[in-house]
């Protein structure tokens, strides 16, 4: 045993009925996987026609309008909120073991302060914007860009968790702990 | 079959089946290509459905064409991976139903676009455009809306599945 397979809040996580309902079903996993993609399409599929629109394309789609996807982005990232966190108990330690998934969580949280900071500072500004006819200033365009960039490479290092799990099969190992 | 041998002799199939950053890294190009695809796709759906009602329906005419742009990065990365496993996909039928799947749900995203006049909006000047108003939500759209969330939503549980058959028209096991 490592000394991370002995960590006790991984321990419990493990513990918590959401991992146990994956491991006790040969098809759930599978499934969450779907529902996962799911999510990420309502997530970026959104927040790439608000990031778009900023930085300038599609100019037709009123500013203020990309925002009416808002609530489906939050739904999509509530669903892979819930089914990221049953992956995580289902197997804790390989995934704390993994790099891929450590670099997803830190570009998660990265999108997030970015979004936070797009809605605290940058939302008014929009609406304003939006509704004199003015276009996005730098500090949303960049903004915007990054937050395209950081969810890309959300979805690659979310691949490369599976790819390099030290497993060769693409399940990523049914046995845990 | 000699094709089929033919698509695995590629250079770039050799490099995915014997390099270790092959695979994921046109897989990465795939899941990317599929959030743009289905990040717009349902968006439509559920707009044409009567969410999200302060978007103009007309506006996604221009986000169709990134949708279409997702879907050749889909294309060209899907070829490239069928390619390096040709002969184990030909006839895995999760693949065969996805590829349906994938079919069905280009002939639904081609008939909303044609039904709401989004080639018209696409070519059309601001001038023209604002002439035209927005294009009618009719029964029929929304049952193709219905039609599209559904499709597509098979064609992705099809292509996780796709993982986990290895042989003909029959399961792994693991997956069930």
């Amino acid at each position: 045993m490592t000394p991370a397979e002995m960590h006790p809040v991984l321990q419990m996580l493990h513990d918590l009925p959401l991992g146990t309902i994956i491991r006790n079903s040969s098809w759930l996993y599978t499934y969450f996987l779907c529902l996962h993609f799911l999510g990420f399409s309502l997530l970026f599929g959104g927040l790439m026609v608000v990031d778009l629109r900023v930085l300038g394309f599609a100019k037709r789609i009123p500013l203020d309008k990309c925002l009416a996807f808002l609530p489906w982005v939050i739904i999509g990232f509530c669903i892979n909120a819930f089914t990221g966190l049953c992956f995580f108990c289902f197997q804790p330690f390989q995934l704390w073991a993994n790099w891929a998934f450590k670099i997803k969580m830190i570009l998660v949280a990265l999108a997030g302060l970015n979004a936070l900071f797009f809605t605290l500072v940058e939302d008014k500004k929009l609406h304003a914007y939006a509704a004199e006819g003015k276009s996005p200033d730098l500090g949303m365009k960049i903004s915007a860009l990054a937050s395209l960039t950081i969810w890309v490479l959300v979805i690659v290092a979310g691949r490369l968790i599976v790819a390099f799990q030290g497993s060769s099969s693409l399940f990523g190992g049914s046995t845990d702990g | 079959m000699q094709f089929l041998e033919w698509l695995t002799a590629w250079p770039i199939s050799t490099w995915i089946q014997e390099s270790e950053w092959g695979f994921p890294v046109f897989l990465a190009f795939h899941s990317i290509g599929l959030a743009v695809v289905l990040g717009v796709l349902v968006m439509l759906d559920v707009r044409i459905l009567g969410f999200a009602k302060s978007f103009p329906v007309s506006s996604f005419s221009k986000l169709m064409t990134w949708a279409w742009g997702g879907f050749i990065i889909n294309a060209i990365s899907g070829i490239i991976l069928f390619a390096a496993d040709a002969s184990r996909l030909s006839v895995n039928w999760a693949f065969i139903m996805k590829m349906t799947c994938v079919v069905l749900g280009v002939i639904t995203a081609w008939l909303m676009s044609r039904q709401l006049n989004f080639p018209a909006y696409t070519y059309a000047t601001d001038a023209e455009a604002d002439a035209m108003g927005e294009p009618v939500v009719t029964k029929s759209l929304r049952y193709l809306a219905i039609a599209s969330l559904v499709i597509w939503t098979m064609a992705i549980v099809a292509g996780r599945l796709i993982a986990y058959i290895n042989d003909s028209f029959a399961l792994s096991g693991s997956a069930f």
